[in-house]
């Protein structure tokens, strides 16, 4: 025990830029893995505080058949809308009475004419824009929403008081709050692709922790001969690196601690949902909290020891157990060729991945993350053979270099190198996701702008409002589009033994009003009956309407009237074949019977000059016809896609923080390099090797390992997307390989590396000074 | 000073590196209180056999025996423990621990050996003070010039009290004034203690501070030359 505390102190004065570095760096593995361990938490508390605030009514599954006791709170169902971009909900509190129960976070209730709002809701309704917002959110604003009333601190939302509900549903009365929700499921494939994110993000901060603990090796090395030679036995210099181990342990958890409490809000803003995360859920459970501060420091020394195993520390030096040195020989292949033909085992595979797959899957990626490692040096060393062979000084003194050591530039681009392959995986698992959750919205996103609307509305809505959306500053074209129904004539809706064209949908729409809303130019003829012509041919859904005379039949069966599709009815282009064009046929309004059109939903398709503030007086307007939720396409493929986007935000802000660590290793590394060969610069410069030969002999010993190492970890990286992505035939058409993120992401890794290197470069003048040639 | 019976011996011993023998069966007794030079060209073989003698290579044949007992065959903590009391070592470069300061550089072998910190910081200081560096009590390896350096190490080879001190080129790093200053301390200091020292050297100004001389060639002894 002595022994340790004197390698504590020991550690404490004699190696405190090493102590420091390596701390830090495990400061960083402790804050990273605490704000890991604290997403899960985080999600949950963000499913509770919604789940807190659901108001459980009178009727309700749930609550049976209780009365609410008196005085009753009503609400109405839900406010749900957007404004740029963001959601905005909440629920209108109607005629509020003294001494009702209360929602979470809120101290009153708002009367009519006032509002209880989330403080960014306050703050937007107080903002330039707030006359958006005034039509859907009458009143003044007379108390604020508290954290525990809301999923997110940056959540818009609002308790509006009035007199009665404007939504057309009669409000509930309220028996209390808090209604539990399911965990949500998640996806094998956003599954797979979390825990390919997660590696990705740790293995830069083990590498960096793994850089951090070889600064300065040969100074501890001579440290530790040194206390050999006046006596220290093995033993007790084993325990005096422990000592040192155990400093940078404890020292590493504390800071780690501290690191993640300071920069927790920053994380909280981080998580890509909605409405943000509050910095307090972002919290790791105690007892994960007090397992990672006390394992890192028991960690830190159960290493240190085991490591010190495999050296020998005696009087004269220090040198690795190891009977030989380790050559790059081919026996560096067999982990990385092992990891790719497990994954190699999935290609051509068909069918959904199974629990055996996905183990297979991250076997083969785990080995061919060990193999890349492994196979680096020799790489390294066949760059070395390459450079040696080219003419100039720099080039053979960089050659000889790698020749001589290929381990130690292999190090230094590990980290870099690891995160390009995971990131390359990666990268090929979004596009999947994203095609996993396509949205029906996409069909229109490929005719209309995205700034158009597309409401769907179940009552029919009021002919007086294409109007009024017509008038709107901005407003390009509103059309109603109504959604009819026609049957071969005898047919019955709920009829048995129907045939598959007996039933069968058709649009009711101006012909020159909806090729102007989609901007196509379009004879529309004299003709009442028109035809789409097809994008797609493999589009699936609802049955051509064949020709002849069709009945138009209402929801409930009844006979609204006639219509007669001739057979060669004109043909038009709207660019668009999926839902609701799917039937191919749409009719002009001039021969559908008014009452079809009332007795069937519509929709309304509305073309704005995209601009934010017309978005809004859109919806207002729309809001004063009871239609709350209206959204852009645009805002519907966002919302829709949000997981999708989340997880892609995730991914991107991952890998970019992964080339960062993986550049801070590099730069660790490369520093600590220049400054243990300052002897050999020196030695070079005395005999008149000039220093800008020495600075491009260091460049090209990190850019020539470098190039080879992308083009393995790309290789791989590929080959393990396409075995993916080989698994599912659906996948394998449609999602195809994203050349392009990958090579950006190379690209990007590349540059990162080389300014890494340029930043070292000033350092070689330095370190050739003549000075360092004094050994002590 | 001298007495007859040897102090440390070194019998026929053979090592060698690889294909290169380092020394090709050498003798040689270290007698109590007695200087002995180990002189030779470069690559004779004189540091591999200080190595040896000090216990810390282990000949591949021969043996070496210190106050009769062998301790070539000893396991390497009594080897360790054996340097730590009754060795004490002097050498060209890389015996400081760079990051320690000169107190804690002369401290180090009696913490290691189990003493309290402050007695072991009272020792050392006087060990210092007696080797004219206790001005550069605080200061690193880095921050001192050579000959300070030497001194300290000087210093923290004698701190324990023991019966030889090896030294290997202690000299070689010095100017002519700083390595006669440091020669005349280390001698001196252990002829005080009555202890032995082994020197390494190939300059004959320090082997004038001998007893004895040695001359090794190729790995063997190839003249003995008494004081």
């Amino acid at each position: 025990m002595r022994t340790i505390v004197l390698g504590t102190r020991l550690a404490l004065r004699g190696s405190r830029a090493r102590v420091a570095v390596t701390a830090l760096a495990l400061a960083f593995a402790v804050a990273f893995l605490l704000a890991v361990l604290g997403a899960l938490p985080a999600r949950q508390a963000k499913l509770d505080r919604l789940a807190e605030r659901v108001p459980v009514s009178v009727g309700s599954e749930v609550a049976g058949e209780q009365q609410a006791a008196p005085p009753v709170l009503r609400l109405s169902g839900g406010i749900f809308s957007t404004w740029r971009g963001r959601t905005l909900s909440g629920h209108q509190v109607v005629d509020a009475q003294d001494g009702t129960i209360l929602p979470p976070g809120v101290s009153r209730l708002p009367r009519p004419g006032e509002l209880v709002v989330s403080p960014d809701l306050a703050r937007a309704l107080a903002g330039p824009h707030a006359a958006e917002l005034t039509s859907r959110l009458p009143g003044r604003v007379v108390a604020r929403i508290a954290p525990e009333g809301l999923s997110g601190p940056h959540e818009l939302y609002a308790y509006v008081g009035v007199a009665k509900t404007s939504t057309g549903y009669p409000a509930d009365e309220v028996l209390r709050f808090g209604h539990r929700n399911d965990p949500a499921d998640v996806s094998p494939e956003l599954r797979v692709a979390a825990q390919l994110g997660g590696l990705g993000l740790l293995l830069p901060v083990l590498v960096l922790v793994a850089t951090a603990t070889r600064l300065s090796a040969g100074a501890r090395d001579r440290r530790l001969a040194a206390v050999r030679l006046v006596g220290g036995t093995a033993r007790q210099v084993s325990l005096l690196a422990a000592g040192e181990a155990l400093v940078v342990g404890v020292l590493g958890a504390a800071l780690g601690a501290l690191v993640f409490g300071v920069l927790r809000p920053v994380a909280a803003s981080l998580v890509p949902v909605e409405g943000g995360v509050f910095t307090a859920d972002l919290t790791p459970p105690s007892g994960q909290l007090v397992a990672v501060l006390l394992a890192v420091p028991v960690l830190s020394l159960l290493v240190s020891l085991l490591a010190m195993r495999r050296l020998v520390v005696d009087p004269l030096g220090v040198r690795r157990r190891s009977r030989r040195r380790s050559r790059a020989g081919w026996w560096r292949l067999v982990p990385l060729a092992a990891g790719l033909a497990l994954l190699g085992w999935l290609w051509g595979r068909q069918g959904d991945l199974e629990g055996f797959d996905v183990g297979l899957l991250l076997s083969g990626g785990a080995l061919t993350v060990v193999g890349l490692a492994v196979v680096a040096p020799a790489v390294s060393r066949l760059a070395g053979v390459a450079l040696v062979q080219l003419p100039g000084t720099a080039s053979r003194l960089a050659g000889r270099r790698l020749l001589a050591d290929p381990s130690a530039t292999a190090r230094t681009l590990t980290g870099t190198v690891l995160v390009v392959f995971v990131g390359i995986w990666l990268l090929a698992f979004l596009p999947i996701v994203k095609v996993s959750s396509s949205s029906q919205a996409s069909d229109f996103a490929a005719a209309l702008p995205g700034s158009s609307f597309v409401v769907t509305h179940g009552f029919g809505l009021d002919p007086g409002v294409e109007q009024v959306l017509s008038e709107l500053p901005g407003v390009r074209q509103a059309v109603t589009v109504g959604l009819i129904q026609l049957a071969r004539p005898g047919i019955r809706s709920g009829d048995e033994n129907t045939q598959i064209d007996d039933l069968t949908q058709a649009a009711v729409a101006p012909c020159v009003d909806l090729a102007a809303a989609f901007g196509r130019k379009v004879r529309c003829g004299t003709g009442a009956v028109f035809t789409l012509r097809r994008v797609r041919e493999d589009v699936s859904g609802y049955t051509k309407t064949p020709s002849g005379p069709r009945t138009v039949l209402s929801p409930d069966g009844a006979l609204l009237g006639e219509v007669v599709v001739p057979a060669t009815a004109t043909e038009i282009d709207l660019g668009i074949d999926g839902w609701p064009f799917q039937a191919g046929t749409f009719l002009d309004p001039s021969v559908v019977p008014p009452a079809a059109l009332k007795a069937f939903s519509s929709m309304l398709l509305v073309t704005t000059d995209g601009a934010p503030a017309t978005t809004e007086r859109v919806r207002n307007a729309l809001f004063s016809q009871g239609v709350h939720g209206a959204q852009t396409l645009a805002e519907q493929l966002a919302f829709e896609d949000r997981t999708v986007l989340g997880y892609e935000r995730a991914a991107r802000l991952g890998l970019l923080l992964a080339v960062l660590v993986g550049a801070v290793s590099l730069l660790v590394a490369s520093v600590d390099a220049v400054r243990a060969r300052r002897r050999d610069l020196a030695a070079l410069a005395a005999l008149g090797v000039p220093v800008g030969v020495l600075r491009r002999a260091l460049v090209l010993e990190v850019l020539a390992p470098l190039v080879g190492c992308l083009a393995v970890a790309v290789g791989a990286g590929a080959f393990a997307s396409a075995a993916y992505l080989s698994a599912d035939t659906y996948y394998r058409e449609v999602v195809g390989l994203p050349w392009q993120a990958w090579g950006s992401a190379t690209g990007f890794a590349a540059l990162v590396v080389l300014v890494v290197t340029g930043l070292t470069l000033p350092l070689a003048r330095g370190a050739a000074r003549p000075e360092h040639l004094r050994t002590e | 000073m001298t007495s007859t019976e040897p102090l440390l011996t070194a019998r026929d011993v053979h090592l060698s590196f690889g294909a290169t023998p380092a020394l090709a069966g050498t003798s040689v007794d270290v007698r109590p209180g007695e200087v002995l030079a180990l002189l030779g060209a470069s690559g004779s073989g004189k540091s591999t056999l200080l190595h040896c003698l000090a216990g810390i290579l282990r000949p591949d044949r021969g043996e070496i025996r210190y106050r009769g007992q062998r301790v070539d065959d000893q396991p390497d903590a009594v080897r360790s423990a054996l340097r730590r009391s009754d060795f004490g070592f002097v050498f060209q470069f890389g015996s400081l621990v760079p990051e320690l300061t000169a107190l804690e550089n002369v401290t180090l072998p009696l913490q290691l050996a189990g003493r309290r910190r402050r007695d072991s910081e009272s020792v050392a200081r006087r060990w210092l003070e007696r080797l004219e560096v206790g001005d550069v009590a605080g200061q690193l390896p880095g921050e001192v010039s050579g000959g300070q350096a030497q001194r300290v190490a000087v210093a923290r080879a004698l701190v324990t009290g023991p019966r030889v001190v090896f030294a290997d080129e202690p000299t070689g790093a010095l100017d002519s004034l700083n390595g006669e200053l440091v020669m005349e301390l280390l001698i001196g200091a252990a002829r005080e203690q009555g202890a032995s020292v082994v020197l390494v050297t190939h300059e004959p100004r320090v082997a004038a501070y001998a007893d004895r001389e040695v001359v090794l060639r190729d790995g063997a002894l190839a003249v003995e030359v008494p004081a």
